[in-house]
């Protein structure tokens, strides 16, 4: 083997990396696909529109209003949780987001894929190793709690909701309640 | 009287009798009994104040305000959700009102000198009568309890009517997420007034952070008040609280109370100090009938059937079969698939009789801290609790066909869909982690009482065996599983601890 061939060799080789690595880059680089949500106090936008596209795969929805409603509600809850917790799903949407690539083959990210592909992607982490199994069943929860607690979602599964309290033995019970507070307590109220 | 954040802004110190972390069943209790004692008592509470007119029966509202971690915590393999409930009155705010005895045979099984059925037994009595403990009747029982009871009596299995602490109570259903009708008759409507009117202090929102101590006795507790994140999603700045005391109790749970344990530095020299964890885990499925049984209406679980649970030494009959309760994010988070197939199965819904098995477990885990103020739990099922839990998916299947069920839905992760009664025979049920949803509402047992210092963390009244006076009153105590709810149980637990304290006074 010449020198001339080493060389050229170790051009292409680079070359190619080069690529993929340039690929990859522009990959990561570029936003999440999806719309854009207003008044996020906890998500950012990627992960808001990552959060969008798990929650049409899992409840098989795409109506535009309620998945601005869906990831409103995902925004003050996640908000909620433990801050540890918070960074450990950021970090799991953001592994999921990249995953198609790694465990379908699918280029682009999970945000660009159509909603058969999504499908693939999320029972692959469904399915898979144990280490991915619990990411699934948190967004899958996460996806249920925010439709199912919209009362919107209500008549579609026959649910009568909550038992208005109107008949409710107010007023002397209510006032021992408020008669247990320090006096400090009761004259903020 | 109650203190919430709102008006412990400033650094504050407290000196007291007695100061109790928790103020749930067994913080709840002792404070009832040594206040009206005549006692100083300070309760401290990591969760806020909610009266009834706070509970809106929302899961997205009630969740992040009635459960560590929104109810998301999870064993550290996030196999088995851990449900663990915080607020003036603890779990008891969210308990479905069961009110069952610690086995006398498990009792004496313990063979804890000076602490057995004859002396605990009393308290029981007690505790049952102060909460005004009744049988449901069955004119009380909702479709999904009525369902359970007819298929029981078609296989010929025990059981029967469960007994309740509840008065007033119009069948909401809501029982899980706080009784808006003030229906419960728990530590927020019993001992926490009785224990107020005797003149102890509860400080809410104020979490416990450590215990100091000098070798030999407690010092103080620092605690910290802090306006809770539920409020609008940022937990506020910590304002210190010291407390000094004669006694302090432990009463934040089996998950809590070994937390602050460690994060005290007692001294552990075995590292006992947060091991011997049971969970009594469950399971759950649904049978699907012809006509509307919507479960989440009425008094959720009245009848229980006992075929497959015995106390008796040895006994491998560990399965307590009970109906299952859930509102629609619970009972979709619970159900296998996603997409259209489950949103066919959630139009099923009305009709969904939920069941749940829950097990007696011999597995053990371990909770430890993560991060400040995490917990790490660490618990895996062994074997034969794998088994028994599959035991009780077969007959809760059994049961629901017995009872007119045209299918059963067992949600494994690839769900099982029974259209016969003949196909339950043939099954092949396996409880593997993260092939079926697991839950635990009653963590227990991770700071036992026992008869030596090398074996267990507590003397036989409950005080913790290497400090003078330091006692442990909640679920943590138990030496084992109780194989049944512990509320009635952690109550007794609570006032026979606080009794002993009175006496060392």
């Amino acid at each position: 083997m010449t020198n001339v061939d080493l060389r050229r060799r170790s051009f292409l080789r680079w070359s190619a990396l080069s690529g993929v690595g340039l690929m990859l880059g522009w990959r990561f680089i570029l936003p999440a696909g999806g719309g854009k949500f207003e008044r996020l106090r906890t998500l950012s936008q990627s992960h808001a529109r990552l959060l969008a596209a798990v929650y049409a795969t899992v409840t098989g929805l795409s109506d535009t209003q309620e998945m601005q409603r869906a990831v409103a509600f995902m925004d003050r809850f996640i908000g909620r949780i433990s801050s540890r917790d918070r960074l450990e799903l950021k970090a799991g949407l953001t592994l999921l987001e990249h995953s198609p690539l790694f465990f379908n083959g699918f280029f682009p990210r999970f945000t660009k894929l159509d909603s058969s592909e999504r499908t693939l992607v999320l029972e692959g982490w469904r399915d898979g190793a144990n280490w991915r199994r619990p990411l699934f069943g948190a967004l899958k929860d996460l996806s249920y709690l925010a439709r199912y607690t919209d009362p919107a979602s209500w008549s579609s599964i026959g649910y009568t909701g909550p038992l208005v309290p109107i008949e409710r033995q107010a007023g002397a019970r209510d006032l021992e309640y408020f008669a247990m507070l320090s006096a400090e307590e009761r004259g903020m109220r | 009287m109650i203190h919430t954040y709102r008006t412990l802004r400033e650094p504050r110190k407290f000196s007291v009798d007695v100061c109790i972390v928790g103020s749930g069943a067994g913080g709840s209790a002792a404070a009832w009994a040594l206040a009206r004692a005549g006692r100083k008592v300070l309760v401290v509470e990591s969760g806020s104040f909610f009266t009834p007119k706070d509970f809106n029966q929302r899961e997205d509202g009630m969740f992040p305000r009635l459960f560590y971690d929104s109810g998301g915590r999870r064993t550290r393999n996030r196999a088995i959700r851990v449900l663990h409930g915080h607020g003036v009155g603890g779990s008891t705010l969210h308990n479905i009102n069961l009110c069952k005895r610690a086995p006398a045979t498990l009792v004496d099984g313990w063979k804890i000198a000076g602490f057995d059925s004859r002396v605990f037994g009393p308290y029981l009595d007690r505790v049952e009568k102060l909460l005004g403990v009744s049988e449901i009747p069955s004119d009380r029982r909702n479709q999904n309890n009525q369902l359970l009871a007819h298929g029981m009596k078609a296989l010929g299995y025990q059981g029967g009517s469960l007994k309740h602490n509840r008065r007033g109570c119009v069948g909401s259903g809501f029982c899980e997420l706080g009784c808006a009708f003030d229906a419960k008759l728990n530590a927020m409507r019993v001992t926490l007034p009785g224990a107020i009117e005797a003149g102890a202090e509860i400080l809410a929102d104020t979490r416990a952070v450590r215990l100091e101590c000098d070798g030999k006795r407690v010092q103080r507790l620092i605690a910290e008040t802090r306006k809770p994140a539920w409020e609008n999603g940022e937990e506020g700045a910590p304002v210190s609280i010291e407390i000094e005391a004669r006694a302090f109790i432990c009463a934040g749970g089996a998950i809590e109370t070994p937390l602050l344990l460690q994060r005290s530095d007692v001294p552990d020299p075995r590292g006992l100090v947060g091991t011997h964890l049971h969970l009594h885990p469950g399971v759950a499925l649904a049978g699907v009938f012809e006509s509307a049984v919507n479960s989440w209406t009425g008094i959720p679980q009245s009848v229980e059937c006992t075929e497959f649970l015995s106390f008796d030494p040895g006994s491998e009959r560990r399965v307590w079969i009970i109906p299952g309760a859930a509102h629609p994010a619970g009972a979709a988070s619970m159900l296998p698939g996603f997409g259209a197939e489950h949103r066919e199965m959630m139009e099923l819904y009305p009709k969904m009789a939920p069941l749940s098995a829950m097990i007696h477990d011999h597995s053990h885990g371990s909770v430890t801290g993560k991060g400040e103020y995490g917990a790490d739990i660490d618990y895996v099922l062994e074997e034969g609790d794998r088994r028994q839990l599959a035991i009780g998916l077969r007959e809760c299947a059994r049961i629901l066909f017995a009872a007119g069920a045209q299918e059963v839905v067992l949600p494994f992760r690839i769900p099982k869909r029974v259209k016969h009664a003949s196909e339950v025979e043939t099954l092949e049920l396996r409880v593997d982690d993260h092939e079926i949803d697991i839950v635990s509402v009653h963590p227990m047992g991770s700071v036992r009482m026992g008869n030596s210092s090398d074996e267990s963390c507590l003397d036989s009244t409950g005080k913790y065996h290497r400090l003078d006076n330091l006692h442990v009153a909640d679920a943590s105590v138990y030496p084992t599983s109780l194989g049944v709810p512990p509320q009635v149980s952690t109550y007794a637990i609570g006032w026979y601890v606080a009794d002993h304290i009175h006496q060392t006074f």
